[in-house]
């Protein structure tokens, strides 16, 4: 944790200066009542002075007031931001960062209005809301929290967002001088074993750099949170003639020109080259990884039914191809492959964060998990460590560099081949899908599958998000609709916690929401009463997010649990559904909604009106009016 | 899901040893059950969604009542140390042999509901949307 010591601010000094200031104004504008007791002490009933005859006729003026602090560091903190880019700061207010958030709303002429202020109730559900964002495009969005409260309260999305390898970047107030329990001597420390970098600066220039830094380590493979913790004193400090630093972007190593090379010239020698792609980082890289398979018509996997970030699913070189005798298998962040590019994860910076020793399981190298720290490598012949995205624009100049116009003509025969097989094989699951999913069609209560199937035809000609982890509601997605951007689906909690999908929503709709795009949100009852807030500040912001509430009145996978372990006793089968299950009073979600002033209707669990409902629920989203529809549900 | 193979000769051999004569059934008991032993969170309410083994399947652990309920006495002692979703085990200190027969029977109500594609406009939606040209 860098700290600048020399040039620390100290606060005591800081406030006297302060002080001394404004006492030399004042002394410096002597009053007409000072003045005028002098005069009737040395010469008794003098004629009136000129500020009596100004004060008395109407035309007096008060003193000119200088403001103590012409130029706030906290300005300057904003103006870093702008720099950066940074769209949106989430947050609830909080006395800790007061002069920051002056600045944000005010800051500039006219006032700010970039990056915008949004206000969250809680702060898990502002650091959600930064990981959907984040997810959804691939940079950083902002989190405000409000000193050690706010920190604990957002410690389980930081959690997540760790997991998930979001970036995003935090900036926690801290407040020595005012309530004691909201301050800490090393504020990250709590949660350092799952923040990939922090820093404490004791200077306003070392907050301009502190910040600038987070934001190239949060985007710096291995993604991830970062957080600035900004002392009030440096908030309030009077900047003077203070720059702020140039930001310089990071950079990212990929392959050396050698391995470009060879990497380069085995795709063109392949006879039926392939490239797995797993999760890249940035829309850039998707657009990048989506250029290589076409330079040399390669077919392609595609992780972007489980996560963002991967190749479009409906490329036509998407799929097995017209054959699968692949000769060659290049590996970007996945396997299999005869040379994968693993670009580094967060997890790897355990021995390096986790300085209490905590030993959170997901990050034990020995312990193997599914998910984002999951074994990305299997069944990869040569594991090349390095970033995937940062290698592509080089093996993309080897291929440009290297390839020959009989080469070309190859590729186009080898394109259009693959194109047609893939497109083949397509109809065929699709078909093989909608048989799967018609299964229960009339059920009542409302069967998953038929919500994802009724959403596919209202939203395939719609520029979509799918924000929520689908786990919980059967993946139907998955088989029945295109995920052919980078955001198409954003995959899940990260650490598999509850409380994250409507934060995470919400984030992806603030990216939505200037770029024509609308979310939508297969919302889990049991989520949901974690941070129901999120639906109060969906309305507030006019965030285009459709909700459908996933609502089977439990915790299903929990009664299943339950349920296991009462047979395994022989005991009480018929009381797993004791702390397991949302009944008695039945939670009415749409009354939740119009608490929160959202739209909304339900609970529907006739599946015959549900195509109408989701229609209107559309059609209030595309008016900027987020919207629920309550839907009662089979269980998954 | 079961987590261990069960053929149909294994469980006639079961049904064989241990059943006793079959009382009347009670589909309407039986309806109560399927919901208070939480039969619904993983069959679904209809029997159709999530683990579909209820109907349409052809499962032969629906087949007759004998080797139903001895599928539900025969898991006993699958006890992985990992939490599970599978097929728990239902003893008679837990399920009645007269709760589980309604049981049998409620389930033998279920029809599998799978309309042709043909007659629903959304579903043919949904398969001509394949046709559509890829669009970046």
């Amino acid at each position: 944790m860098p700290q600048d010591k020399d040039q620390a601010v100290n606060r005591r000094r800081f406030l006297k200066g302060a002080a001394t200031g404004a006492a030399a104004m004042v002394v410096n504008v002597p009053s007409a009542d000072a003045q005028n007791t002098d005069s009737a002490a040395n010469h008794g009933a003098a004629a009136p002075t000129a500020s009596q005859i100004a004060r008395d006729s109407g035309n007096i003026r008060p003193p000119p007031i200088t403001r103590a602090v012409q130029r706030p560091g906290s300005d300057l903190m904003v103006q870093a931001l702008k720099d950066l880019d940074i769209e949106y700061i989430a947050s609830n207010p909080g006395s800790s960062f007061e002069a920051l958030q002056e600045s944000i709303v005010n800051y500039g002429q006219p006032p700010n209005e970039r990056p915008e202020f949004i206000t969250a109730l809680h702060e898990e559900t502002s650091v959600d809301m930064a990981n959907g964002y984040g997810k959804a495009e691939g940079r950083p969005m902002c989190s405000l929290l409000h000193g050690t409260i706010g920190i604990q309260h957002a410690s389980m999305a930081i959690y997540q967002a760790y997991y998930s390898g979001t970036p995003l970047l935090l900036i926690a107030g801290r407040d020595d001088g005012f309530i004691q329990a909201h301050t800490a001597n090393d504020m990250a420390a709590m949660v350092r074993s799952y923040t990939k970098w922090d820093s404490q600066p004791s200077t306003l220039l070392g907050s301009l750099e502190a910040l600038q830094e987070a934001y190239r380590q949060a985007i710096t493979p291995p993604t991830g949170p970062t957080l600035v913790v900004l002392d009030m004193e440096l908030q309030k400090a009077e900047a003077g003639d203070l720059e702020i630093p140039a930001y310089r972007p990071p950079t990212i190593p990929g392959v050396d020109a050698t391995t470009a090379r060879d990497i380069a010239s085995k795709l063109l020698a392949a006879n039926n080259p392939r490239i797995a792609v797993g999760q890249l980082r940035t829309p850039t890289g998707v657009a990048q990884a989506v250029e290589l398979a076409e330079l040399v018509g390669a077919t392609t996997s595609t992780a972007a039914t489980r996560g963002p970030m991967s190749f479009p699913e409906r490329h036509p070189l998407t799929g097995p191809g017209a054959a699968t005798d692949y000769d060659f298998t290049l590996g970007l962040e996945t396997g299999p492959a005869d040379i994968g590019l693993i670009g580094p994860r967060v997890a790897a910076l355990a021995g390096q964060r986790d300085t209490m020793q905590v030993g959170f399981g997901g990050m034990r190298a020995e312990v193997p998990t599914s998910g984002p720290f999951g074994p990305r490598d299997d069944g990869i012949a040569a594991r090349v460590e390095i970033d995937a995205e940062a290698s592509l624009p080089s093996i993309i100049e080897a291929v440009r560099r290297l390839v020959t116009r009989a080469q070309v003509r190859s590729i186009d025969d080898r394109t259009a081949r693959h194109a047609a097989a893939n497109q083949q094989a397509y109809v065929a699951a699709l078909r093989q899908a909608v048989e799967d999913k018609k299964i229960g069609w009339h059920a009542s209560p409302v069967s998953t599958a038929r919500i994802y199937a009724e959403l596919w035809p209202l939203i395939m000609n719609e520029d979509w998000c799918l924000a929520s982890p689908s786990n919980f509601s059967g993946g139907h997605h998955r088989e029945l609709w295109e995920h052919n951007k980078p955001y198409s689906y954003l995959g899940g909690q990260g650490a598999a916690g509850m409380g994250y999908g409507a934060g995470a929503c919400g984030g992806a709709a603030l990216a939505a929401k200037q770029r024509g795009r609308m979310v939508i949100n297969v919302q889990t009852d049991g989520d949901l009463n974690y941070t129901p807030g999120v639906l109060w500040s969906a309305v507030h912001h006019r965030l285009p997010m459709l909700t459908i509430m996933h609502n089977n009145r439990a915790w299903h996978q929990e009664m299943m649990f339950l349920e296991y372990m009462a047979g395994v006793r022989g005991r009480g089968t018929d009381r797993g559904h004791i702390g397991t299950t949302l009944r008695d009073p039945f939670i009415d979600y749409k009354k939740m909604a119009e608490g929160y002033g959202m739209a909304g209707e339900g609970p529907i669990s006739d599946p015959s009106l549900l195509a109408a409902a989701l229609e209107r629920g559309i059609a209030s989203v595309k008016r900027g009016e987020p919207y629920m529809i309550d839907v009662l549900t089979q269980p998954r | 899901m079961p987590s261990f193979p069960i053929t149909v000769s294994t469980l006639g051999l079961l049904a064989a040893i241990g059943m006793a004569p079959l009382a009347a059934q009670d589909a309407d008991n039986g309806r109560q059950v399927f919901y208070d032993h939480g039969c619904y969170a993983c069959h679904g309410f209809s029997g159709e969604t999530g683990a579909r083994d209820l109907v349409g399947t052809n499962s032969p652990l629906v087949a007759d009542v004998e080797t139903f309920i001895t599928f539900l006495r025969l898991r006993a002692d699958v006890a992985p140390l990992l939490p599970s979703t599978r097929m728990p085990n239902y003893p008679e200190t837990a399920l009645s042999d007269a709760d589980a027969r309604d049981l049998f029977s409620y389930i033998q109500t279920f029809r599998l509901d799978a309309p042709d594609i043909a007659d629903v406009p959304t579903l043919q939606a949904i398969l001509e949307s394949a046709e559509r040209p890829y669009q970046p």
